[in-house]
């Protein structure tokens, strides 16, 4: 599981942190490095995998209806 | 009051993640720190939508309910540009930060957000961003598709 590196930067007296490649876009907006990949965040190759699969969960309808249509109709006479 | 429309009111903008630290009272300083997107912006979608969860009973035909979870997504339109590609290349896939949102615009230059002004703070994840269908006489645009990782701060002021 590969973890995505982020570069930590400032300006004035704000800090933050960036991808390594949108390093330049936040240079251009008066940003700069402090500290070159220093932090680990999620690991993105996992945020792609939740969204192209997106997991069945159980919907609310179905886990309060299940009790009752489990049981037919025909079964409650006998 | 009056009804508008997004042009030349709204303000968007990109705050690097650990760059808010307070969603609900965002400093101007901060606010004036992000990346202005504003002028790459087509169409945002910031949403919420909450979840019922059935609750009948035997003793009445009224289908009753109860309040559940909520959830939001978050995505957004913006123009590529062959000599200022910024809103491009701020929001690589995997980037954490928080979109910032003034829909009626802020009291500073360019609409900027400043001090007692309304904010709408939204902290996401880039989970895509993939380029649109290329077309002949058709502008290059891209989307960016995000995951909502904290309760977005609809009603936020931004502070002194």
């Amino acid at each position: 599981m590969s973890k995505q590196r982020f570069v930590k930067i400032t300006k004035d007296d704000l800090q933050g942190e960036c991808l390594p490649s949108a390093v330049d876009a936040w240079e251009r907006n008066g940003w700069t490095v402090v500290d070159d990949g220093v932090s680990e965040g999620e690991s993105v190759q996992d945020v792609d995998a939740q969204n192209s699969v997106q997991p069945a969960q159980p919907q609310p309808q179905q886990i309060a209806q299940k009790p009752v249509s489990q049981k037919p109709a025909d079964q409650t006479k006998e | 009051m009056a009804r508008i429309i997004p042009n030349e009111n709204t303000w968007i903008g990109f705050a690097a993640a650990g760059g808010i630290t307070n969603i609900a009272s965002p400093t101007a300083a901060q606010v004036a720190a992000a990346i202005d997107l504003t002028p790459y912006t087509i169409s945002l979608n910031a949403s919420s939508r909450g979840n019922t969860v059935p609750t009948p009973s035997f003793d009445t035909l009224f289908e009753t309910s109860t309040a559940g979870t909520s959830a939001a997504t978050f995505d957004a339109d913006f123009y590529r540009d062959d000599e200022d590609d910024l809103a491009w290349e701020t929001l690589p896939r995997g980037t954490r930060g928080f979109f910032l949102i003034s829909r009626f615009g802020g009291g500073g230059e360019d609409n900027l957000p400043v001090a007692t002004d309304d904010l709408e703070v939204w902290p996401v994840m880039i989970t895509s961003r993939t380029n649109a269908n290329m077309s002949s006489n058709t502008v290059l645009t891209f989307t960016v598709s995000c995951s909502v990782n904290q309760e977005p701060a609809e009603d936020a002021v931004v502070a002194a």
